[in-house]
């Protein structure tokens, strides 16, 4: 290791620090938290800032381990904005549900620099230790609220289900080693390219991808994701639909791509069958759900099976990248799109923490109980849904469209059907909101304010802009993805 | 120019924003503040564009960002300055600072004062982004815009059942023209794989292209025109958009949005000129409506009808001089046009003001003293729109009617030359009966009647001024003068493919001129013997010797019945098969049954979920068996 090997982890490095200062800092204070919120506020900004100043700097470090390119600066800011706006929807939410703690912040920034050095990550250990350090920290993370049965269960539920899954991710990864000898995902890959397809290595490609698609909640491995979501606090089921969701595709586009471009044949159908089969299981349950955070579980399901469908076409579409941009494009405008939804939810919570139970019926009247939640609300349902002019509905256009492009238009026709289907759940949330009269008035009507109304509306904002002015982030796309693997 | 450019929509869009959202807790009654000066700064800024265009051979791009790529489909938000643009830009912020002003006084009191200026800005961002566009979707997008605008601005007394129908009426109308437009663009999309004006005239210029689909794109994007600039047989929205303030028949329905249609017929002149059926198409379309319209202007009692008969008949040249190539003519006209034009309607506001909302001119008379501003304000506009000689409208409709007989448009001159008398006819029909002889006002109005406050007089002025003198100023002579060397560089390719050539000016052209003025002037003439020497008798001598054909005039021609009967009719009828056939049978049966799969699907998947997180690796485990089988096996 050299001084060199630093620079590319500097952002890391920054919210490493800064957990581990929030850990000191905890035992001082008492009640008032402001000063841990303010930490990790700032270091996860500064990441941010950093990682986009260490735009140009290509390098690779810890012999290869990692990288700093601009793929993985893509996904940093994107990581850092998720913990961000995470973060300052955090704070009314575990004071309403009295535990206000430090360590809540530091979880979170440990799960942040998880994702990170999966995003970065040029080996498969490397990468394992990423997943590990986001998997682990996302478990305690769920059951935070410890005196909660159903917090504890979904910690519980998550780690047990997690960790089969972890094993036979390292079962694939030991597959390979054991055929090559490496672990670095281009010796790999040149590796295997070189022995040629084998089952060995459609074993080894099957055992990753449903090791990993645990992770991102593909069905049939998508069990644990309604019952963890709803077990655990809002906020961090909000920070679960969208950081390890990106961190997974991150890694599953570079280990397939590079890893197991021999097998691309293979990886491309299994793809496209799970995303089938995950678009139906997600769009099916949300239609059937009552409760709106559950549906918010089952619906992000659903979008997994869209970007399943862009690394299907990806598979097929051999040195047409499209794919691979739109899949990055979708990410970044899902991110804001279902964290705005579920901030509204955290919201919410926190207005009533007795008597909301994040049912539909709890949403009637919210038109006029609480008019500025509730249109934020329906930006985000419209945007989720894919109503044009909004993030969602480029995400989806871009998306759609390189399958198509792959020659698989039939499916692309599957997934607009299915999008199709899931504006019904959507819509009819803004249905309640606006159009339902309450079984109970509430009369109370605390304006949004704080740092959590400053989450939901950067969140809004970024689904406006990305939805009127799609360029900037496809662009970031398109040159972080096409210069890394063109 | 970088900055300046997008600054000129962006001042009245920040206006926009600003008034709506705070006028109506703060701005309240002083809500023209903002938008005034931001329109003036736009003024202040076209007029920097102007200066930097001044002499350019070639058009300046300002490209702010690309907007929705997808694939091939770019594109660019961007701006393009040129001669055309420039000109356009001066005629928007110009006559839209006055008509800002001039609403001051005129919506005085309203309750939707804020909300009114509000619209009026966002009015003027759409019609700049229009002008401004560098391409069609940017030029489609305006066009669009500006539209919603209209039917805001029309039915801005939405209270009013009539307001209400006419803005239905103008969106319905304009739908059938934007239908051809749109298919226009995405047309000239697959054939150009560009929407850039300037990539795309290249191409044509360039040649290669069939005259067939060149014919096409020209027939469909005049289609948009006909509907925006209420050509025959879609100028039925335009006179019952009278209904909104006049302010709004002034800016929209008679200097800017209208002319529009002239605009993008202009613009793709290149594209014209490589197809001159649609060329003839344009030309006769004009020359109809501009004769078509005038003869109903005749009859018409209501100021502002007279006056909204007029601007379709005026419109009309402009096609008619656009049909024979005659780019700049048409621009020319269509700057004066809204010079006098605005003035006019402004001037009939004045009068509609001060006589308390009275719009029937069979209920005025004798005015002439009472409001002196007014009155000779609007003398000098029915002067300029009459085609007398010196004011503006003589200059710029005589370069147009002397363009087509020198090109051998004989028929086209000699329908101008009768329209143009019956203009003169109508337009001083309606100074004479307003204004001069017996009051035939209600004494109750009678003793309320008042000039109108400075902030409506002061526009008045400006425009009389400019209807007065800008035509002499900016067209002598005849297509040679500061207007047309201003604008040559736009319309020198299109020139090109026609093999037009300037030529000096004349001794044709003084007999040209004497012609179309003695047609002016007997047509005034003859409105003096029937208004004022003999108002009693002639009119209905005229009118019971013609008797179908007043009848017909009197009814608009019908058209509006003959729509009635026919399209919306067979609409309706349609429809409500549709309705209950299509509808309640098929697609609610579809959508019925479809729910129903849904609602089993739903019922086959959740006994899966049970909760218990062995059965969750459990199925973990059936899934993994199962990918891994079907790897090995296939």
């Amino acid at each position: 290791m050299t001084t060199q090997d630093l620079i590319p982890i500097i952002p890391e490095l920054i919210l490493v620090l800064a957990a581990c200062l929030v850990l000191v800092v905890e035992p001082f204070l008492k009640v008032d938290k402001t000063a841990n919120v303010a930490i990790a506020l700032t270091a996860l900004l500064a990441s941010g800032v950093v990682a986009v100043g260490l735009a140009g700097r290509e390098q690779a470090a810890f012999t290869n381990m990692i990288v700093l390119n601009e793929y993985a600066i893509f996904f940093k800011v994107l990581f850092a904005a998720a913990g961000a706006l995470t973060v300052m929807m955090s704070p009314r939410y575990l004071e309403a549900s009295g535990r206000h703690m430090g360590e809540y912040y530091a979880l979170l920034l440990f799960a942040v620099v998880g994702m990170d050095v999966m995003a970065a990550s040029r080996d498969l250990i490397a990468f394992y230790v990423g997943l590990e350090l986001m998997a682990v920290s996302s478990y305690l993370l769920a059951g935070f609220l410890r005196y909660q049965v159903r917090s504890n269960e979904a910690a519980m539920k998550y780690f047990l289900t997690g960790a089969f899954a972890s094993a036979i991710t390292l079962y694939g990864i030991s597959l390979v080693y054991g055929m090559t000898g490496a672990t670095n995902y281009e010796q790999v890959g040149a590796s295997l390219l070189a022995s040629g397809d084998s089952l060995a290595v459609g074993l080894a490609t099957a055992l990753v991808l449903v090791g990993m698609g645990f992770k991102v909640s593909v069905a049939p491995f998508h069990m644990w994701t309604p019952d963890v979501y709803q077990g655990a606090p809002t906020p961090v089921a909000a920070f679960f639909s969208v950081g390890p969701k990106a961190a997974g595709f991150s890694a599953m586009l570079m280990v397939f791509l590079t890893v197991f471009e021999v097998s691309s044949p293979t990886w491309s159908v299994l793809f496209i069958v799970l995303a089938i089969l995950t678009m139906f299981v997600g769009n099916a349950f949300a239609l059937t759900q009552k409760n709106v955070k559950r549906m918010l579980a089952y619906s992000s399901i659903a979008h997994v099976g869209y970007l399943l469908a862009g690394l299907g076409a990806l598979g097929r579409s051999g040195t047409d990248l499209v794919a691979g941009e739109s899949i990055l494009f979708y990410l970044a405008a899902y991110t804001f799109m279902n964290l705005g939804a579920f901030g509204i939810l955290a919201y919410l919570k926190t207005q009533q923490p007795a008597t909301f139970k994040y049912s539909l019926a709890d949403f009637a009247g919210l038109g006029r109980r609480s008019p500025w939640a509730a249109v934020l609300m329906g930006l985000f349902m419209f945007s989720l849904t894919g109503m044009p002019g909004t993030a969602g509905f480029v995400g989806k256009l871009y998306l759609f469209s390189s399958v198509v492009k792959a020659d698989l238009a039939w499916l692309a026709v599957i997934a607009v059907l299915f999008s199709a289907v899931s504006a019904y759940y959507y819509l009819r949330v803004i249905v309640y909101m606006f159009f339902r009269e309450p079984e109970v008035e509430y009369a109370t009507k605390e304006p949004i304010s704080g740092p959590l109304a400053a989450s939901l509306a950067l969140s809004a904002v970024g689904v406006v802009v990305i939805g009127l002015l799609p360029a900037w982030v496809l662009d970031a796309a398109q040159s972080s993805f096409g210069n890394f693997f063109g | 120019m970088n900055y300046v450019l997008p600054l000129i929509p962006a001042l009245p869009l920040v206006a926009f924003f600003i008034t709506l959202f705070l006028g109506k807790w703060w701005l309240k009654d002083s809500a023209h503040w903002i938008p005034i000066l931001a329109m003036a700064g736009s003024f202040v800024l076209s007029v920097a564009a102007f200066l930097a265009i001044r002499g350019e051979e070639h058009a300046m791009v300002v490209e702010l960002w690309r907007w929705i790529p997808v694939g091939d489909f770019q594109v660019p938000i961007a701006f393009q300055l040129d001669q055309l643009s420039s000109v356009m830009l001066l005629v928007v912020t110009g006559v839209g600072t006055l008509i800002f002003i001039y609403s001051k006084g005129y919506m005085h009191g309203d309750p939707g004062y804020y909300r009114f200026f509000a619209y009026l800005s966002l009015f003027a961002f759409s019609m700049l982004m229009l002008v401004l566009g560098a391409n069609y979707l940017l030029l489609y997008l305006g066009w669009e815009a500006v539209g919603l605008c209209s039917y805001y601005l029309i039915g801005f007394y939405y209270h009013k059942p009539s307001a209400a129908s006419a803005g239905k009426k103008a969106f319905l109308t304009n739908r059938v023209g934007d239908f051809g437009f749109g298919l226009g663009v995405m047309l000239i999309f697959v054939t150009f794989g560009s929407l850039d004006y300037l990539h795309v005239f290249e191409a044509v210029e360039h040649g290669g292209t069939s005259e067939g689909i060149l014919l096409a794109i020209g027939l469909l994007l005049f289609m948009g025109a006909m509907g925006k600039s209420a050509q025959f047989p879609l100028h039925v929205w335009l006179p019952d958009a009278m209904e909104g303030p006049t302010p709004v028949s002034a800016l929209i329905h008679a200097a800017t949005m209208v002319t529009a249609g002239v605009y993008m017929v202009a613009r793709s002149s290149v594209i014209f000129a490589s197809a001159p059926t649609a060329m003839l198409v344009v030309g006769a379309v004009g020359a109809f409506t501009a004769i078509f319209a005038a003869s109903i202007g005749l009859v018409q009692n209501d100021i502002k009808r007279v006056m909204a008969y007029s601007t379709v008949s005026q419109l009309g040249y402009m096609f008619m001089a656009l049909g024979i190539g005659a780019w700049i003519p048409a621009i020319f006209h269509l700057v004066t046009h809204a010079f006098f034009k605005a003035l006019l309607f402004l001037g009939s506001g004045s009068v509609i003001h001060s006589l308390g909302g009275e719009q029937d001119m069979r209920k005025m008379g004798g005015l002439a003293r009472k409001i002196p501003f007014t009155y000779w304000t609007l003398i000098a506009g029915a002067f300029a729109l009459a085609g007398v000689f010196p004011f503006a409208g003589f200059w710029s409709k005589d370069e147009i009617l002397g363009m087509n007989f020198k090109g051998g448009g004989y028929i086209i001159w000699a329908v101008g030359l009768i329209a143009a008398f019956i203009t003169a006819f109508y337009t001083f029909r309606l100074i004479f009966m307003t204004f001069w002889g017996e009051s035939r006002m209600d004494p109750e109005v009678e003793k309320h009647v008042h000039e109108s406050p400075w902030s409506m007089v002061v526009p008045l002025m400006v425009l009389g001024v400019l209807s007065v003198g800008a035509g002499a100023l900016l067209g002598i002579p005849p297509e040679g003068g500061l207007f047309a060397k201003f604008l040559e560089p736009v319309f020198e390719p299109a020139n090109q493919i026609l093999g037009v050539h300037h030529e000096a000016f004349a001794a044709i052209d003084v007999i040209l001129m004497i012609v179309s003025l003695a047609v002016a002037l007997s047509g005034v003439a003859l409105a003096y013997v029937f208004y004022v020497r003999r108002p009693d008798d002639l009119p209905q001598k005229a009118g019971a010797i013609s008797q179908p054909l007043y009848k017909a005039v009197l009814n608009k021609w019908y058209i509006d019945e003959i729509y009635d009967a026919t399209i919306i009719r067979l609409t309706i009828d349609g429809s409500r098969w549709l309705w209950r056939v299509v509808d309640a049978g098929v697609i609610d049966g579809a959508v019925n049954g479809v729910a129903r799969l849904w609602d089993i699907a739903g019922r086959i998947v959740s006994p899966f979920q049970t909760g218990r997180v062995q059965n969750y690796a459990v199925v973990m485990f059936v899934g993994l068996f199962v990918i891994v089988t079907a790897v090995i096996v296939f």
